[in-house]
């Protein structure tokens, strides 16, 4: 047979606390008035002196209510100061990221504009050194050498230069003269290896006409002047200081394959 | 609370606490000490007491009075063993003592009560007290622990214990809470 299970109710659980205090208090109580207790109002005079309570009509305020009353005030103080640095912080935040994303609106745009000026400017100068020869004919990848097979060499030079070093290497040779200080210099590339800032600067420069081909001249750091023409299948560039300008040219006219 | 009333209640349970606390405390100046303590306390925490004289208050006092009067026992004579009247012992006795009398044809209500009573006196003092604190006074365990000048942890110890312990109690006898 199953046992039954009653449950107690809350008000019992009290009622049967208290049972068990007047149980337990009752003998405490009958002892208290034979005992020999100390009198009352004595002590009652030093517990008034010990809690302050004075003459007049005290009366007991609840620690526990100042306390959270304080509480309360620091409480809603804090949240009056959070409230502001959120206020603050969130101005703040948009401040920020609204000129993120300005700047990042702005900067794209602009980023993509100055990518494609770059890139129209390599394609055209691409164009100019690959794709078109100097006369304006389209050239043909495979028509362009990829290595230095014919030689050229200026056949005129200033009074008193003398070559004083040679470099040949695979698409590019470059050959020095020399009149004491003063330098002469002379180079040959194929086309695939032309492509430097230093054709950058030359571009910009005047345009001017080498044996019928396009060229230009530039200064260069304004020491040297530079000029720059594509043939067919190679790029040359004669510097030279700037003040034989005139020779300069006269340099350049003058290359011709070696014989 | 106005000082009127503090005075009515101090004046009424004033030589109970002091008969209580007398089984705990040897000296006098202890026993006065723990009185000035408790009813400072209440003075500083009127909102504990409902009402100045009424069972709940009495029962409220004794409690917290004999909570630190073993509080200060323990400090003071940690090792000192002390003859104390244990209020285990005399509920111990008076369970027998009911249960010899109890009709069993008594009311439901009546029946469960007195079940319940019975288990709380079996109950240890420490326990007892912690948790009449808990269900009667509807007290948390850190206002036990204050009021009974305990660590929140070791009241809180106390109260859980203490139902474990009434639930096993009151399941024996076919009851549940």
């Amino acid at each position: 047979m199953r046992r039954k299970i009653n449950v107690v109710q809350k008000e019992q659980l009290g009622e049967a606390f208290m049972r068990c205090m007047d149980g337990w208090l009752a003998p405490y109580e009958e002892k208290a008035e034979k005992a020999d207790c100390p009198d009352v109002s004595e002590q009652w005079e030093a517990f008034c002196k010990k809690a302050g309570i004075g003459e007049d009509d005290a009366y007991a305020v609840d620690k526990d209510d100042l306390a959270a009353a304080l509480e309360e005030t620091a409480r809603k103080r804090k949240k009056k100061v959070r409230l502001i640095v959120k206020v603050a912080s969130g101005v703040a935040a948009a401040a920020l990221v609204g000129g993120v994303i300005a700047v990042r609106a702005i900067s794209r745009p602009v980023k993509n504009i100055v990518w494609r000026v770059e890139e129209d400017e390599k394609n055209k100068m691409w164009d100019f050194y690959f794709n078109v020869n100097a006369k304006g004919e389209v050239v043909r990848s495979e028509d362009i050498p990829v290595e230095i097979e014919t030689k050229y060499e200026p056949t005129y030079l200033p009074e008193g230069f003398e070559k004083v070093r040679e470099f040949e290497g695979k698409c590019i040779r470059i050959l020095w003269y020399k009149k004491g200080g003063k330098y002469l210099l002379f180079r040959q590339y194929v086309l695939s290896a032309v492509f430097s800032s230093d054709q950058k600067i030359c571009l910009k420069g005047k345009q001017i006409d080498i044996n019928g081909y396009n060229g230009h001249m530039e200064s260069k750091k304004g020491r040297y002047k530079v000029i720059l023409w594509t043939t067919e299948d190679y790029q040359f560039r004669v510097e030279f200081d700037t003040e034989y300008k005139k020779e300069l040219l006269q340099v350049a006219e003058s290359v011709s394959e070696k014989k | 609370m106005s000082k009127e009333e503090f005075m009515k209640m101090y004046r009424q349970y004033y030589p109970l606490l002091y008969s209580l606390v007398s089984e705990y405390l040897q000296e006098e100046a202890d026993r006065l000490d723990v009185l000035q303590e408790v009813f400072l306390y209440v003075w500083e925490h009127p909102s504990k007491i409902t009402e100045p004289v009424c069972p709940k208050t009495k029962n409220y006092l004794c409690i917290i009075s004999t909570g630190r009067a073993k509080n200060l026992l323990k400090r003071r004579n940690g090792t000192e063993s002390r003859e104390v009247v244990s209020p285990d012992e005399f509920f111990e006795a008076q369970v027998e003592e009911k249960a010899e009398f109890q009709p069993e044809q008594n009311m439901e209500k009546e029946d469960t009560v007195q079940v319940v009573t019975a288990c709380i006196k079996e109950l240890p003092e420490n326990y007892r007290e912690c948790l009449y604190l808990s269900v009667v006074e509807e007290r948390n365990s850190v206002q036990v622990a204050e009021e009974l000048n305990l660590k929140p942890a070791a009241a809180k110890k106390r109260i859980q214990r203490g139902m474990k312990l009434l639930r096993k109690k009151l399941r024996e006898r076919g009851y549940s809470i």
